[in-house]
């Protein structure tokens, strides 16, 4: 089969990256890591300090509770009890043998199995319960997200029911439903169904009409939309624009316009554009005249005169420009 | 940093019998872009028969030049997957030796995808950190390839939204203007690539990104299919759709390598 005849151009357009470039943007990559695992102020406690507490927690009778656990910038290593090793950076306190209280930061339990230990990691908003296994809880601005190594452990985060996390598996509990919109910013590596089902969880704990739980309905619509579920984000932008929530309004209606134009075409896209149109959106009055040239060409040749009107972008003002020629030369408009 | 160890030196791989012509045609080359991707001699000559599986188990996606293409991505891939593998289980230096395999494919794939006014190094960092940091996400290690895509896809579009937010916010023009592509980049000025820049900058991102993956990388069907999670039927329309578009756009930037009897020209006369 011969060649596509712009592959070559494309190829000639791509380029590599050069040496500076990529020690340049790989420095600003490690910068921004190192920022990130920065500790807060708060938590710059010296290191000898930690070693006192340590020793003291560990001389310290295991009946004495609570007992501290502290760790700036370095993991730390405590046994809460025979069998539960705890390492940890952050804070947080063993409230009893058999409970730790954490607060903030990261803590990695390992309990021994088939000894019938009973643990539980308590957080503000989750309850991590736990026979035999390893798993890891951490605590930031956005919740509690517990990572299972080995075992299975059960969550149960505040206002929702008891969840099992198996291994290999995490799970997040929300500070607050706002923590599930800034997870989905600050995680580009989110798999669509991963931030659906947090987006989910986010908007069951606010309600109607709150500015979390519409941004939220937004998130949803687009990720729906951009992991090719067009036929649930459809569903989801009429439901949103039909309750009249005036949140971000015209970015929903273009998707509900796309998402209806790859589904069902120019019949179920037309009224989302007809309005996107009367409040002179440039590429809905362009897509809405495409979509009536055949029947009704003289007002598709408005449209898109309407649409030059708008200083489009020099690539799409040509573009407009050719259909409407086209119609022009056939005799529907002067 | 991979100087191999004189006493435990695996036998070249050209010393290896080979078990066909191609293997004997392309063993030598596969070994050495392994090592050129940080991989040790020894890690070399263990992963050559598994690159030399994959890439002929589908011989007919051998042909038309796309040999080198898919043997390089296979070495790639196959290298990739015990490092991730590695890194699952808290390698770091593993982690890092991954980061030096992609980083210049991840910067290819950003520049790229990043459209004016948002910057295609600012994705990279952004993708990279994500590697560094939550590469615990990977769930099939041997798809580290789809899922550094993926990353890469959903950074461009997040820095997308933000770069739309910003220009609504008075007098931050200048965070605005410190987005854009590096000054120093002589080869953006020229202007026929501005030309197909902004061919491809009237494409939909997902016009553009097959065209990329399609043309540029030159992978088989079968490799998009995997990459990207779409039917084929799905994808040929798709890839239809891309290469009309830009061959519309090209003809209105004049770029098109060949006159077109549907220049503007006709259609006017």
């Amino acid at each position: 089969m011969a060649e596509w005849k712009h592959a070559e151009l494309l190829r000639e357009h791509a380029q590599d990256p050069g040496e500076d470039e990529i020690l340049r943007v790989r420095r600003r990559a490690m910068e921004r890591l190192s920022q990130r695992h920065r500790p807060p102020v708060w938590a710059l406690i010296p290191a000898s300090a930690l070693a006192l507490a340590a020793l003291a927690w560990l001389a310290w009778p295991q009946a004495q509770a609570p007992q501290p656990l502290a760790s700036a910038d370095t993991w730390a290593q405590a046994d809460a009890r025979p069998g539960v090793q705890l390492a940890f950076h952050g804070q947080g306190q063993v409230s009893s043998p058999s409970v730790v209280s954490w607060e903030q930061g990261e803590l990695q339990v390992e309990v021994e199995p088939n000894r019938g230990i009973e643990f539980r990691v308590e957080t503000a908003e989750a309850s991590i319960r736990v026979v035999g296994t390893v798993f890891s809880v951490d605590r930031s601005s956005l919740g509690t997200s517990v990572t299972v190594a080995r075992g299975e452990v059960e969550v149960t985060c505040q206002d929702e029911p008891a969840h099992a996390v198996a291994a290999g598996e995490a799970w997040l509990c929300l500070r607050s439903p706002a923590a599930a919109l800034h997870w989905a910013d600050s995680d580009p590596g989110a798999q669509p169904a991963a931030i659906l089902q947090v987006v989910e969880r986010g908007l069951a704990r606010s309600s109607q009409g709150d500015p979390v739980h519409d941004e939220l309905e937004v998130l949803r619509i687009q990720t729906l939309a951009q992991s090719g579920r067009q036929e649930q984000a459809l569903e989801a932008a009429q439901a949103h624009l039909e309750r009249g929530a005036p949140h971000r309004a015209e970015e929903v209606r273009q998707i509900a316009a796309r998402a209806a134009m790859d589904t069902q075409g120019c019949p179920a896209a037309a009224p989302h554009l007809e309005v996107l149109a009367a409040d002179d959106n440039g590429a809905a009055l362009v897509l809405l005249a495409d979509c009536i040239t055949d029947e009704e060409p003289a007002r598709a040749g408005l449209l898109l005169e309407r649409a030059l009107t708008l200083s489009p972008p020099a690539g799409q003002a040509a573009a407009v420009q050719q259909r409407l020629d086209a119609i022009r030369a056939g005799g529907a408009i002067e | 940093m991979n100087t191999p160890s004189h006493q435990h030196r695996a036998p070249p791989a050209a010393q290896q019998a080979p078990t066909s012509l191609f293997e004997a045609r392309w063993s030598d080359q596969v070994h050495a872009w392994l090592r050129e991707l940080g991989s040790t001699e020894v890690e070399a000559t263990r992963l050559l028969p598994r690159v030399m599986e994959r890439a002929t188990a589908h011989p007919e996606e051998l042909a038309g030049g796309k040999v080198q293409g898919v043997l390089r991505r296979a070495a790639l891939d196959i290298f990739s997957a015990g490092l991730a593998q590695a890194a699952l289980t808290g390698d770091t230096h593993a982690t890092h030796r991954l980061l030096d395999a992609w980083q210049v494919e991840i910067l290819r794939w950003c520049r790229w995808q990043c459209p004016r006014g948002v910057s295609h190094e600012d994705v990279a960092q952004d993708v990279m950190v994500a590697v560094l940091s939550r590469l615990h996400a990977l769930r099939e290690p041997e798809r580290f390839r789809a899922w550094l895509w993926g990353v890469t896809w959903r950074s461009v579009q997040a820095r997308k939204r933000k770069a739309w937010f910003w220009r609504w916010v008075p007098g931050d023009l200048e965070r605005q203007e410190s987005t854009g592509a590096s000054p120093d980049d002589s080869y953006e000025s020229s202007e026929r690539s501005q030309a197909v820049q902004q061919a491809l900058e009237a494409l939909p991102p997902e016009h553009r990104q097959l065209l990329w993956l399609c043309y540029v990388e030159g992978q088989t069907r079968r490799e998009l299919v995997d990459l990207l999670g779409i039917p084929e039927g799905t994808l040929n329309r798709r890839l239809t759709a891309a290469r009309r578009a830009f061959e519309e756009v090209a003809r209105r930037h004049g770029l098109d390598p060949e006159p077109s009897p549907t220049a503007p020209e006709v259609l006017h006369g």
